[in-house]
Parts: structure tokens; sequence; C-alpha cells
């Protein structure tokens, strides 16, 4: 029972179900009609056997009937005086009164009887009627003494082959004082064997009767000689099976005939024992495939019962899936289908009502954020708006204020002392850093407005491009440039050129007090987030920065540094920023005190083949 | 050598730019008559020869000095009149202004301007600038010929 499930573990359920039921009806049909039919040929052959021993019993006694009177009549002839005269004195005349006597013996119409003979006690033949069976020659003194017993009696001796015939003799001894002084033969022919035919047809026996000898090999279908049967039938009363010379299963019981050297033998033919049983199989068989096809059916049908609804039950499952949400089962199978499908509507009209819910809640987010969006861009117009305009306004003021300290140094030069003129030189230098405070954030301003123009970007290029540019600003200096291979990028030109002048000018700004500056710069691989985008970094061993600051790097205005250490604005990593995320990427940087500096920055890579 | 030297129209709303300007004009001996407006609307009034300019000389100016942040009327609109106008459009106009925006630039000489100068904070670079604009547009360029009066 577990090798059915697991043969069809893989297949759908509309095939699994009739399989199993089919295989389960076919087990029971094999098994009750093997059982049934063993049942049927046990008692088929009891019966057989039943009608076996009966059949056998009642030829037999038939038989010893028969030969009971044949010996009697026979016996009361030998008895005649005429008869034991013409043995005594062989004269015509005694011959001619023991052959009255023999004559009836023999009549004439009866085809069994063949001769009647008279023999003396020296075995020679004395009388014939109507004359001498020279064919079958015997000693019948011998075979009387043999298959006979007493001198009085009257003895039937083994069949024998005739030409075509099998014939016997019946003898009974002439008694002259008590001792025979010849013997009287009557030969048979099976002459009844007809009769017994008809008897054995009339008992109904299909198959075989025989007749044979007690000893040798002598059988006859009571009319002619056959051939022995294979096994040895006489020592036993039991019923034997064995092979006929026809290749044929017989079953067969041999019993002796009583007064007589003969076995009367009958065969069945286990064909003709089994038909019933054969018969019985055939039915069964037939029986067994309408039940089969009945099953399969009916498990046909019940597995689409199971499956119609499963089927339908995936199709709205699959339609929910791809957003149908107006799709609902229908089963009224009135079980756990159907359960099953309430169950399911419930559910899809849940995750609808939830569904909705949670669009109409983007939908006003959405919403909000658009406000939001468009107040912020609103806002960012505005606040650009003021930059530039107070990035303007703001540069008058300090034009005049470097303007008319000139003009009073010029006019006051000589009334000005030590102190004086040093103030006045301070506030010049506090005007111009504001002014350079005020280009900056004019031009950062700018950065986040310019209209980008991107087109495909040779970094190498333009990185050696902007090393000669420093170069020229790093006189006095060991500078050590390392440039790796840089990749194409997608960017513009002159964004991307702040953003390297800002870098590279960093770099060597921050190595200032080495006495040699290394600067790497170089591209790194594109893996995690930042698939499809291209890492270039710049790294420098100058004075580096505490990571606790960096965060503050890439601010307007952050500076890690006083004034007088390095000069700037704060800026130019703002700039970088700023122009990095429009591109789509990212900024970033990682240094150690001391030890240098890595600023990073992806921008989207060119795909090969454009 | 200066034997004719134009008049310098100056139009400025910044009267201490306009100190600065003409320090720096004069600090380089520039010989040239300076006229000076605090907007568009006075510098529109000269160049027509209109309102409080009506009894002036009939002569165009030979260099405009324009600022564009003014009041009344901006400098780029005064750019565009005096460009549309066949009897102004010879006159050089150079636009001396704080804003380095693009945008200013691009319209600027769309109109047809002839210089564009922005006003270095730094004293010393104005006062370059402002001579070097002096030299070159009051002495070394050639004005147009037939310098036509200025119209009605």
């Amino acid at each position: 029972m577990t090798i059915l499930p697991a043969m069809t573990s893989g297949m759908r359920i509309r095939q699994r179900l009739p399989l199993l039921i089919g295989g389960l009806i076919l087990g029971v049909i094999i098994a009750f009609s093997f059982t049934s039919y063993r049942g049927v040929n046990d008692a088929a052959f009891e019966v057989a056997e039943d009608r076996l021993r009966s059949l056998t019993h009642q030829l037999a006694e038939t038989f010893r009937v028969l030969a009971r009177d044949l010996r009697a009549t026979i016996q009361a002839a030998a008895q005649d005086p005429s008869v034991r005269d013409c043995i005594r004195t062989p004269r015509p005349a005694s011959y001619t009164a023991a052959t009255e006597v023999l004559e009836p013996l023999v009549p004439p119409r009866d085809r069994a009887v063949l001769a009647v003979e008279l023999w003396n006690a020296r075995c020679e033949r004395v009388l014939a009627v109507p004359q001498p069976m020279e064919s079958a020659c015997a000693n019948i003194q011998k075979e009387f003494k043999d298959y006979g017993g007493k001198p009085d009696s009257c003895v039937i001796a083994p069949l024998r082959p005739s030409g075509d015939l099998m014939i016997y003799p019946v003898i009974a001894a002439v008694l002259e004082e008590g001792q025979p002084a010849g013997y009287l033969v009557q030969w048979r022919r099976l002459g009844w064997a007809e009769q017994a035919r008809e008897l054995a047809k009339l008992l109904g026996t299909p198959g075989g009767c025989f007749l044979g000898n007690d000893r040798g090999r002598i059988w006859s279908d009571l009319a002619t000689l056959v051939p022995p049967p294979p096994v040895e039938v006489r020592e036993t009363s039991q019923i034997q099976r064995y092979r006929r010379e026809n290749n044929q299963r017989v079953i067969g019981l041999a019993e002796r005939i009583t007064g007589t050297p003969w076995f009367v033998l009958i065969e069945l033919q286990e064909e003709v024992v089994l038909a019933p049983g054969a018969r019985f199989l055939q039915r069964v068989t037939a029986i067994g495939l309408v039940l089969l096809a009945i099953g399969l059916g009916c498990a046909w049908l019940l597995s689409r019962r199971i499956t119609a609804p499963l089927h339908s039950l995936t199709a709205a499952a699959t339609a929910i899936a791809g957003g149908d949400y107006s799709r609902t089962v229908d089963i009224r199978t009135g079980d756990e289908l159907e359960e099953l499908s309430n169950a399911f509507n419930t559910m899809v009209a849940r995750v609808r009502d939830s569904r909705q819910e949670l669009e109409s809640r983007v939908r006003e987010r959405t919403a909000e954020l658009q406000e939001r969006t468009a107040e912020l861009q609103e806002r960012n117009a505005e606040l650009d708006a003021f930059a530039y305009s107070i990035s303007h306004d703001l540069r008058s003021p300090l034009r005049h204020i470097d303007g008319f300290i000139d003009l009073l140094q010029k006019h006051a030069a000589g009334m000005l002392d030590e102190k004086g003129n040093r103030y006045l030189r301070i506030v010049r230098e506090s005007s111009e850093q504001m002014a350079a405070l005020i280009d900056d954030l004019l031009s950062f301003s700018r950065m986040r407005r310019a209209e980008m123009e991107m087109a495909c970007l040779d970094l190498d290029n333009l990185v050696h491009e902007v090393i000669a540019e420093l170069d020229r600003d790093s006189h006095g200096r060991r500078v050590v440039w390392n440039v790796g291979k840089l990749p194409l990028v997608r960017a513009d030109r002159s964004m991307i050129r702040q953003v390297l002048l800002n870098l590279l000018g960093n770099a060597l700004k921050y190595t200032r007090p080495r006495e040699e500056a290394m600067i790497e710069v170089g591209a790194a691989g594109d893996a995690g987030e930042l698939r499809g985008q291209v890492v270039v970094f710049v790294r420098d061993n100058g004075v580096g920065f505490d990571m606790k600051y960096a965060h503050k790097l890439f601010g307007v205005f952050q500076r890690l540094h006083g004034e007088t250490e390095f000069e700037g604005t704060g800026i130019g990593l703002a700039n970088v920023r700023c122009i990095i995320s429009r591109h789509g990427g990212r900024a970033w940087a990682e240094g150690v005190v001391d030890r240098g500096a890595t600023f990073y920055f992806s921008l989207p890579a060119v795909e090969k083949g454009n | 050598m200066m034997t004719d030297l134009r008049e310098i129209l100056l139009a400025e709303d910044s009267l201490k730019d306009v100190e600065l300007i003409l320090a720096a004009l004069e600090d380089h001996k520039l010989a040239n008559e300076i006229t000076v407006v605090n907007d568009g609307a006075q510098a529109l009034d000269y160049l027509y020869c209109r309102g409080s300019f009506s009894s002036r000389r009939r002569v165009n100016p030979g260099l405009v000095l324009l600022d564009i942040k003014m009041p009344k009327v901006d400098g780029l609109e005064v750019l565009r009149i005096l460009k549309s106008d066949e009897n102004l459009k010879t006159i050089p106009v150079v636009i001396l202004t704080s804003s380095r925006e693009e945008k200013d630039l691009f319209e600027s000489y769309r109109l047809g301007v002839n210089s564009y100068v922005v006003k270095p904070v730094n004293f010393h670079e104005f006062m370059e600038a402002v001579k070097a604009l002096g030299v070159y547009w009051g002495i070394i360029n050639e004005p147009p010929p037939k310098a036509g009066k200025a119209s009605a």
C-alpha cells in the first residue's frame, strides 16, 4: 500500500486517484479470483474423485457379477456327464453327445463367444466347437492352476491380444472322482465391452475406461490393446495423477475385479474436471473487468469532483495574483471544498479591502509628497534667488569698502601711524576674505542651478589636464602624481573638471607639510549598491582627518583646519558633493589624522559598446 | 592727440561706485567729459535729449557704461532700446556690473553689447579695469564715422 502513493507522487490528483482506486480494485479482484479459482478447482477435484471412486467401484462390481455368471455357466457345462464321458472315452458317439452339450455355449448371435474347447489332462485338445482357437495356444492346465485354485472351480484367465481382438479364456475343470480329468474352455473376446462402454457412457465418465491384467503390461480399452498407463495403478487403491501419451493430464483410479485377474481403470481428464473452474475464472475475469471499469469511472468522476473546484481555486488565485480582485470562487459541493472556497472568498475580500485602503493611503501620501516637493522646489528656487541677490548685493558694499580704503590710504598716507595703517590693512584683508566667500557661495549656487551637458568623458585626459594646471601653482614642491587607468564616464565636462580641481587641489594643499607629496588617482571596482557605476578615488599622504568629522567634510563652509594652517572657504567639497549627486553618484571620504586621506566619488559608467 | 574726445555716459545707481569709477578715470587722467545718470530712465532721457537733457548738445556719446541693476529701467532694457535704434546702435556700450550670471551675460551679448565687464571687488583690479576701459574705448578705439546727432 505504500508503493502506489510513492509511484504516483509526481502525478496530478486527477490521474492519481483513479490509478489508486483502479489499483485497489484490481488487487482485490486478482486476490478474490485466485482464491475462488483455487477453491472451485479443489471442489471440482473432490467431486471428480468421488465420482471416480464410485464409477470405478460400480464398474468393478458390474464386471464381477458378469464374471460370476460366466463362470457359473461354464462350470455347469463342465459337470455334464457327456462332457466327462467324451474326455474319458474319446469315441464318435461321445463326441456327438458332448458337442450337443457345448453348442449352446457358442450361440451364433453372441459375437462375444469365439469358441469352446475341451482339453484332456495331457493337454491335448479333445474337442472344439465350432473350431479350435489356434491363434490362442495356451497351457490351459497351467493357467487353470495359476489362476484357479480348487479343482471344482472355474477361472477366468488374463486378457491377451489376438489379432485385433482382446480375448480371454474361461476355464473349468472336468472332474473324474474329484480330480481334474480335463478342462472345458470357452474363448471370449471382450464382447460385452460395447455394453461396458455404453455403461460407462451412461455413468458419464469423460475420459477413459480400461481393463488390464493384474500382472504384465496388457491393457485394453475394452475393445483393443492400448498402451499401459504411465504409472503403476494396480498396487494402490489411491487416485493417481499422470500424463497420458497424448499429453493429456488425467486422474485415474484402478480397482481389482473380484473373481478375475483383471483390474478396471477409469481415467478422468483434468481438463474436463477443471472446466467449471476455467469457466468460473472467465466469468470472474469478465465481472472483474466490468467492476474495474466502473471503479475507474467512479474514481475519475470523484477526482473530477475534487479537482474541478481546485482548478477553479487555482484559476482564481492566479487571476488575483495578476491583480484581478473581483474574482470569486463559486463551489457548491456542500463539503470541505465549499468551506475552502468560502474561506478563500473571504480572504480575497479582505486582501482587496486592505489593498484598496493601502492604495488610497499611498495616493494620499503621494499627493502630500508632491505638495511637499513642489513646496520644497519653490523654497529652493527662492533660496537660490536669495543667494544670488545676496551675493550680488554683498559684493557692492565690499567693493566700496575696498575702494574707499584705498582712497583713504592715498589720501591720508601721511596722517596715519603704523597702527592706523595696520587697521586699514586688516579691514582690507577682511573684505577680501568676504569677497572670496561670496564668490564661492555664488559658484555653489550656480553649480546647483546650471544646466548639465552630459557627454562621454575621458577621465584620463581630464585628470592630466587638471594636474597640469595645478602644477603651475606648486613650484618648489616635490609632488609625485600616480595616475592609474581611468574609465570613460557620462558626465558634464566642466562640472567634473571642477570636482577634480577641488579634490586634486585639496590633495595638493593638505600635503604641503610633507617633504614629498604622494597623490594617487585611480578607479576602484563597481560592486554592491554601486553596480553600474565607476568609482574614482584620490588618495594623498597629507595631514588627513579624523573620521569623527567625516560627515562634516562635505558641508557648505565646513572646515576642519584653521585659516592659518590651510587657506580656503570650505565650499570646495560641498561643490563636489553637489555635482556628483546631480550626476546620480555618491561622494565620500576616508582618512586618518596625519596619515592621509582618500576621497571617493562614483559616476555612471559608460556601457560597453556605446 | 586727444582732439575730439567724446563724451562718456555713465549709468550707475550706486553713488559710491560712481565716485570710485570717476576716481579711477581721473586717476588715469582721462580727459573725456563724463555724464553720470543714476537710473535707466535718465540714461534714455540723455540719449534721446529729453527731460532734463533736452538742452544738451545733440551729439551721441562716444561710450556708454551701463550697470544692469538700476531703478526704473534696468541696464538690459536700456541696451535693448539703444541697440534697436538706428541712430544709437553704433554707440559702443559696455556693461559694467557685479553680476557674473550666465543669463545676464548671454542676454547682453544677444542684445549686441560691445563689451561685458564684471566689477572686481578688489580696488586695484577695479581701477585697472576702469582705466583699461577708458583707454580702450575713449582713446584707442576709433568711433564709427559721422557719429550721428542724437535723435530728438
